[in-house]
């Protein structure tokens, strides 16, 4: 009985040992050849397991411009229209609506993302669809304006940038 | 300090027995913040996971690299089984809640809660990967042992006595340590960058209109703004270091509860406040939450004696 038990606290110590040091590695950003070796090692565990973490908040800095996302949608007439994504200050319950900042502004708006595109695009072309004529186009366009820095209570100016064009096929509408 | 002496802090630390009250505790919090956050999710639902939501199931495969538990891979691309998903996950999460077949429902609320977050990762906040990381060593805790539908099945069958039996905390003590671990990371993380250290960080998170929510007085008050900005540093560094010391973690707590409570108040960061201030009840000694629980039920009986006193006052006089 003793034996059981010792076996099954060693078996959980290896267990508990294993994962602080994955846990360590994987949060803390020491780019230490030893630690990165580490987390390479684990790297498939850690995304299995749901263990993988970054605990970047608002860090190395917060994020000093304000964004949004908007669709250009051309339809088959050549009429236009426009689609903001939503983002939480349009809504009465921002609360509820956080996630829609985070798809358009952290996810969709950045290059490294580009694969999420055609899809996005797809789905405002459904979500567009209630004219006479479909669309045709779909336009994604980035806009932002820096945050005005300390001291400065003047609003800084805007810009903008086209950064994805689809054109919308018969099938995607459906 | 000899070897000797360090196995025998490691068992006392990760397997001396001790009430599984805390953990519960942390259970219920957690089993109503899934709950909240699936209801917060339920109106955009398909949206975001259906086959014709924002992003199909092909392109999640083309963005992400490595294995992930995922049970949307299994379920049929319909809005149907897409929304029936949706229930079961409601289900036993509010089963985790209840404290009833706690093991099955911690495991299963635990895979759901990977499968959302392996089908659109684009979304996740800091809120949903505190969640995950720390119902991944829920599964492990003896989170029914107490405060549960379990146990009072098991103590209405004669298994158990009316006095909780203690379990090693091992799977507490992992929990406590990663969320020390995170507020580490975070503080280190800031110290890299230069508006945390000439104290502006506060100034532009509180001017950024994506994060605003109620209205701030101060805002343009910089040397509050940078006092705000070098404490967060030190409350955070507290809660990964001084925490450990007994003597200095209720007012370590007590000041990560405040910091949680500004930001919450101050910026719009669903449940991330509240599954963060939730895993600091890992850290109350059992002791304290028993000692906690006997004011709160002695206040409460006082309480209800006057109620019934004065409901007994007022029917004598309706008699008179």
């Amino acid at each position: 009985m003793d034996d059981l038990v010792t076996i099954k606290r060693i078996a959980i110590t290896a267990f508990l040992l294993f994962h602080i040091v994955a846990i360590v590695t994987w949060a803390v950003p020491l780019n230490t050849l030893l630690l990165s070796s580490i987390k390479n090692r684990v790297a498939p565990y850690m995304l299995w397991s749901g263990l993988s973490q970054n605990w970047a908040l608002f860090s190395p800095n917060p994020i000093s411009i304000d964004s949004r996302l908007e669709a250009e949608i051309t339809y088959g007439d050549g009429s236009m229209g426009a689609w903001k994504f939503p983002l939480p200050q349009d809504f009465d319950y921002p609360y509820f609506k956080e996630r829609g900042r985070k798809w358009a502004n952290d996810g969709v708006r950045m290059d490294e993302n580009s694969g999420l595109w055609p899809d996005v695009a797809r789905y405002v072309a459904r979500l567009n669809n209630n004219r006479n004529t479909p669309p045709v186009t779909v336009k994604l366009v980035r806009h932002w304006s820096d945050i005005a820095p300390p001291g400065s209570r003047q609003p800084e100016p805007g810009h903008q940038c086209l950064f994805f064009t689809y054109s919308v096929k018969p099938g995607d509408v459906q | 300090m000899t070897l000797r002496s360090h196995v025998r802090g490691w068992n006392e630390f990760f397997f001396k027995p001790q009430s599984p009250t805390p953990i519960a505790l942390f259970r219920i919090f957690y089993g109503l913040l899934t709950i909240a956050n699936l209801l917060m999710l339920r109106p955009e639902w398909l949206m975001w996971y259906g086959p014709r939501g924002f992003m199909t199931l092909e392109t999640m495969h083309q963005m992400t690299t490595g294995r992930r538990v995922n049970f949307f891979d299994l379920l049929p691309q319909t809005d149907l089984a897409i929304n029936v998903f949706f229930w079961g996950f409601l289900l036993v999460a509010i089963c985790l809640t209840a404290g009833y077949m706690t093991r099955f429902s911690s495991v299963a609320v635990y895979m759901c809660l990977l499968s959302i977050h392996a089908r659109n990762p684009f979304i996740l906040n800091s809120g949903d990967t505190l969640m995950r990381v720390t119902g991944f060593f829920l599964m492990f805790a003896p989170a029914g042992a107490a405060l549960s539908v379990d146990r009072l099945l098991r103590v209405r069958k004669g298994r158990e006595t009316a006095a909780v039996p203690l379990y090693s905390p091992w799977a507490q003590r992992m929990i406590q340590i990663q969320t020390a671990v995170i507020y580490f990371a975070t503080f280190y993380w800031k110290t890299l960058g230069t508006m945390w250290i000439n104290g502006t960080a506060v100034y532009y998170a509180f001017h950024s209109i994506e994060f605003h929510r109620f209205p701030m007085p101060a805002i343009h008050n910089l040397p509050l703004l940078a006092l705000l900005t070098w404490g967060t540093l030190a409350i955070e560094f507290s809660l990964g270091v001084l925490v450990w010391f007994r003597e200095l973690r209720y007012p370590v707590l007590l000041a990560g509860l405040c910091l949680h409570l500004g930001i919450e108040y101050s910026m719009n960061i669903p449940l991330f406040e509240w599954i963060s201030v939730a895993a600091y009840v890992t850290f109350i000694y059992p002791e304290d939450l028993s000692r906690a629980w006997v004011w709160i039920r002695n206040r409460m009986g006082h309480r209800l004696g006057e109620i019934r006193s004065y409901g007994m006052a007022w029917k004598r006089r309706g008699a008179a």
